[in-house]
């Protein structure tokens, strides 16, 4: 609990649960990637909290609800990789998931403000 | 090549963790941590991918998770479904209105010229029909409809008025609901 009385820490985690997936999708919506060329896409939005240990069990997550299919590649380079990419129903999530972000992040804007996360004074 | 032994004693313990999944999973997610880890070794210390990665019991715990599946998001096939239903009931509650609508200009006209408006057999055709007789043919023709015509008109036209309405309302209650179904809370 911070000194202003709120659990900022469990607000952030509610944050992430449906952030950390919609960010997944949309970057696989680009392109096929592999875990971690995800990760590397990943770097700097560590308030997403995906993490080495987090992309592949929410990999293996949106696999199972049909979001995404996976094939293993192998590689001149090193190890084979598994790369991912959307199917159908991950395509349409992603869509409808911008658009409810959107509307969502709109929504907030107007509510909270230009001026929230200032610091004061400044 | 192979890897550190202490990133192979990480591989055995998280396949040991592993033991609910199928052995088709297990082997899946050991090979795929296995090539994250044979990628990640090319520029880091076997102690930071483990750090990275967390204790494989946690690991394990996860993917337990994972296969279970999420929280059900917004379902495209039965929202379509829903609307695909309502519009339906959309076209019938119209289709009743069209009913209604005749029936009750039959009864407005029954009311107005009760001798001309009635069921008509023609004797010569053998045709029946429901309408205003031609006075022109009027000998041919023989009124099937006692007085219950009237009131029968005008309840069934009540009832295809109020169906209508019912079924329109159902459709646009669930157009609203399918709108507010796909938006996440």
């Amino acid at each position: 609990m911070g000194e202003d009385g709120i659990d900022i820490e469990g607000w952030k985690a509610q944050l992430r649960k449906g952030a950390a997936e919609f960010a997944v999708l949309s970057l696989l919506s680009r392109k096929e990637m592999y875990g971690i060329e995800l990760l590397d896409a990943l770097s700097g939005a560590e308030g997403l909290g995906i993490s080495d240990g987090t992309i592949y069990p929410l990999l293996k997550r949106l696999q199972t609800d049909g979001r995404i299919q996976a094939r293993w590649e192998p590689s001149v380079t090193g190890p084979p990789r598994k790369y991912y990419s959307l199917t159908q129903s991950g395509q349409n999530a992603v869509r409808s998931m911008g658009l409810a972000w959107n509307e969502f992040r709109d929504q907030l804007d107007r509510l909270a403000g230009p001026d929230h996360g200032a610091r004061p004074g400044a | 090549m192979g890897l550190d032994p202490a990133l192979e004693r990480y591989l055995t313990d998280l396949d040991r963790q592993l033991a609910a999944a199928g052995v088709a999973d297990r082997s899946d997610i050991i090979e795929e941590t296995r090539s994250h880890m044979a990628e990640r070794r090319e520029r880091m210390a076997p102690q930071e991918i483990l750090l990275r990665l967390g204790p494989a019991s946690a690991l394990a715990a996860a993917y337990g998770d994972a296969s279970q599946g999420s929280v059900p998001q917004p379902v495209l096939r039965d929202e379509r479904a829903m609307q695909w239903s309502a519009s339906v009931a959309m076209m019938g509650g119209v289709l009743l209105w069209v009913c209604a609508i005749v029936l009750a200009t039959l009864c407005i006209a029954e009311i107005m010229e009760p001798q001309l408006v009635s069921v008509w057999l023609n004797a010569q055709t053998g045709n029946v029909f429901v309408g205003a007789a031609n006075p022109d043919v009027f000998a041919q023709l023989s009124d099937l409809a006692g007085p219950w015509l009237l009131p029968s008109a005008a309840f069934l036209a009540g009832l295809a008025g109020v169906s209508g309405w019912a079924m329109v309302r159902l459709a646009a209650l669930s157009f609203a609901g399918g709108r507010s179904a796909a938006t996440p809370h």
